[in-house]
């Protein structure tokens, strides 16, 4: 009895703990998170990116509408499969690499939803989708491969530097409205949340990536912070109940809503601030210089507006009349006071930094540090050489934020201990591991 | 004693954990599967029926078919039937099980690759359930949902528990013909039915008939009593392209003699409906 007893505690105990077993396996297709590529690196891709895309076309052409939809899948979901296993780790670099990684994994993640909710077969249809997510990212594969092309001949035709794909961001947002239309299509409540839920989490990882990261600042930390609230089923999160997948899938497609038309404003933008260029676009570096923050001495963009920032001000210079500290910011060299926070030393001072750092604008600026200038430094743990938040003295993972126009500060994410060479080889492993973003 | 054993092993071994699982998934519908019979409120006059099917893998959710058939001399162009997804609102402990009382029900279409679904994301129609929820007595009124989806009914509609004559089917080879069709006209073959990924598939033979142009179709299950209607094509190469797709098919069954209705999505009066001949 006591060992019948044990074992049934046994037997639930397992099943119990299996859900929490897996929801520490990623359903993503290994290769994804795209990292950036050297001249010397692409040579090799050059070769695979032209074997891949005659095994794409061969692919396709054997679909035929009225095979048996779960033959079809399995063909090629093997296929795909077997194209993004001949490739380099490098290749995550490459649209068409990242358009098959994404296809294999929405057909893992529609698959393992039947599989968890103990069904034999998948609700009418969903095979149908499956092979249409797969073909279309194959076609997706196919048609950014131009876009690889150009990519890849820009590189070689520098010198050995960093560079990201031009079209990423475009990639990103093109696959998640198509996951998103798709969705509609998928009746299995939690595979649709989870492919739209993951599909923004792809393009904010996208938007990061992108050379042009900084002026997407604010979409991305809108994204991220929204995003934090809905579980990411293909990481392993466990799935919500359904009546609160349909409700989560409501809230996100407003979400991705909005992010289209930010990124397609955002992009507008720069369009316009840019000189027309050639069809072949000239690849940038991975890591964008900094914007600058709030040293007006040293300002050197003009017509952008500053971020805002603390300072004091002896009311006759800077065209700032009351003397005192000031919220301001610059616009074309000009110095604009946003409020005044009265002329009582360091409580107006600090008045003035408690609300400057609650506004948006700040915020932004915090999440384009971390994005740009997170790196590995050697910190005293001193109040007195600008260190926020690490109390130790050692290497540390950190950022810079600026408080003052002339003061910037080191904020702490990680510490590494104070053992020379060691502990910077640690930090640098670790800065890479986060694909140099201190989040 | 080993009777108690047994109970035991299967309390901790299986039930608990069943339990553990449906508990993910619990939420149910409040309109039991079935057939209902309505009424029309407003403008619009007649029957209304709605058959649903419940959506494996969405608790709660449900396909919902209705169907207008206005009793004339020509039965012909009077009909009207859209296809739904509907999907719960909200949700309530009614008897021990969430229970959704609300939902929206919002046209289903085919789109240029021959799959259902939803053109516009915004619902037609709102269902609210009025009386004994859960049970085939079910009252409910389908209102406008005001969203500016102007797609399929637009009429309040108030079902008041009464069943429905017509059933929603599975869909049964054979030949069918248009009521009103010429002898060899308008005739229909559904043959080599299958349940390959267990949905139901069928090549189709249409004779064509005045008001349609016949060939070879290819019939596929895509949700709960939901059939795509696809033409195919035959080239040099022997391969079968898919052309656009044309139509949904939805068999339905009144006393005890199968039809099929072809709908075309976009517009719920382009109905075409075929009786069963023989089998």
């Amino acid at each position: 009895m006591k060992k019948t007893l044990t074992l049934g505690i046994l037997g639930l105990a397992l099943h119990l703990a299996a859900p929490a077993a897996n929801a520490q396996t990623t359903l993503e297709y290994p290769g994804g998170p795209h990292s950036g590529i050297t001249s010397s690196e692409i040579q090799s891709l050059k070769g695979w990116s032209q074997n891949a895309m005659a095994d794409i076309t061969r692919l396709l052409n054997e679909i035929q509408p009225m095979l048996d939809a779960s033959d079809v899948k399995r063909k090629l979901s093997f296929g795909m499969e077997n194209i993004a296993q001949n490739s380099d780790t490098k290749a995550a670099d490459l649209l068409l690499r990242q358009a098959i990684y994404a296809g294999l994994t929405v057909n893992r993640l529609i698959e393992q939803e039947s599989i968890r909710r103990g069904m034999e077969n998948a609700p009418q249809g969903t095979v149908d989708q499956q092979v249409r997510i797969l073909k279309h990212s194959l076609e997706m594969a196919k048609e950014y491969y131009k876009s690889d092309f150009a990519y890849i001949n820009g590189i070689l035709s520098k010198k050995d530097t960093s560079y990201v794909n031009p079209k990423l961001v475009e990639f990103g947002v093109r696959f998640s409205q198509f996951l998103i239309k798709m969705s509609d299509g998928v009746l299995d409540a939690s595979a649709s949340y989870g492919m739209i839920r993951w599909s923004l989490g792809i393009l904010e990882n996208y938007l990061g990536q992108d050379s042009r990261n900084v002026v997407y600042a604010s979409t991305i930390k809108h994204l991220h912070d929204e995003l934090k609230q809905y579980p990411n089923i293909v990481t392993g999160q466990s799935a919500p109940e359904d009546i609160t997948c349909i409700k989560y899938v409501r809230e996100l497609k407003r979400l991705a809503q909005e992010t289209y038309k930010e990124i397609k404003q955002t992009t507008d933008n720069i369009q316009m601030a840019e000189p027309a260029q050639s069809s072949v676009q000239t690849p940038t570096p991975v890591r964008a210089p900094a914007a600058p923050m709030t040293n007006a001495g040293s300002w050197s963009a003009p017509d952008r507006a500053s971020i805002a920032a603390c300072g004091w001000f002896d009311g006759a210079t800077h065209g700032i009349a009351a003397r005192g500290w000031h919220r301001f910011h610059i616009v074309r060299n000009i110095y604009i006071s946003d409020k005044y926070y009265d002329n009582e030393g360091a409580a107006s001072a600090y008045s003035c930094y408690s609300d400057v750092v609650q506004q948006d604008y700040y915020q932004n600026a915090v999440a384009t540090a971390k994005a740009n200038e997170c790196t590995c430094k050697w910190l005293d743990g001193s109040g007195d050489s600008h260190n926020i938040n690490p109390p130790s003295r050692g290497w540390h993972l950190a950022y810079p934020v600026a408080v003052d126009k002339d003061l910037k500060l080191n904020v702490s994410v990680r510490y590494f201990d104070n053992n020379g060479t060691s502990s910077q080889e640690a930090c640098n492993r670790e800065l890479v591991k986060r694909h140099f973003q201190c989040d | 004693m080993l009777k108690k054993r047994k109970i035991m092993t299967v309390l901790f071994g299986t039930l608990l954990p069943m339990i553990a699982l449906a508990q993910n998934f619990a939420a149910v519908s409040g309109i039991p599967e079935g057939s209902y019979k309505g009424k029309f409120r407003g403008q619009d006059h007649g029957k209304v029926h709605m058959m649903t099917q419940d959506i494996k893998g969405c608790r709660g959710c449900f396909i919902a078919i209705l169907f207008k058939r206005h009793v004339g001399l020509f039965a012909s162009g009077e009909e009207q039937v859209q296809a739904y997804k509907a999907l719960p609102q909200n949700d309530f402990l009614v008897n021990g099980m969430k229970t959704a009382t609300q939902y929206t029900l919002t046209p289903i279409g085919v789109d240029t690759d021959g799959e259902l679904t939803t053109p516009n994301d915004d619902p037609s129609l709102v269902l609210n359930i009025t009386q004994k929820i859960g049970t085939q007595d079910v009252e409910f009124t389908v209102t406008n949902a005001q969203s500016g989806n102007n797609v399929g009914f637009q009429s309040t509609m108030i079902f008041k528990g009464s069943e429905s004559p017509f059933d929603l089917e599975e869909g049964k080879p054979g030949r069918y013909k248009e009521a009103w069709a010429a002898k060899e006209d308008g005739t229909i073959s559904i043959i080599g039915q299958n349940f390959e990924d267990g949905s139901r598939s069928a090549n189709v033979t249409w004779n064509g008939s005045k008001h349609q142009e016949g060939g070879t179709f290819y019939l596929k299950e895509k949700a709960p009593g939901i059939f795509t209607f696809t033409a195919v094509s035959y080239l040099a190469t022997g391969t079968q392209a898919q052309a656009m797709p044309q139509k949904i098919v939805i068999f339905v069954k009144r006393d005890r003699r199968e039809h099929a209705l072809l709908v075309n999505p976009k517009d719920g009066s382009d109905v075409s409906e075929l009786k069963i001949m023989h089998r």
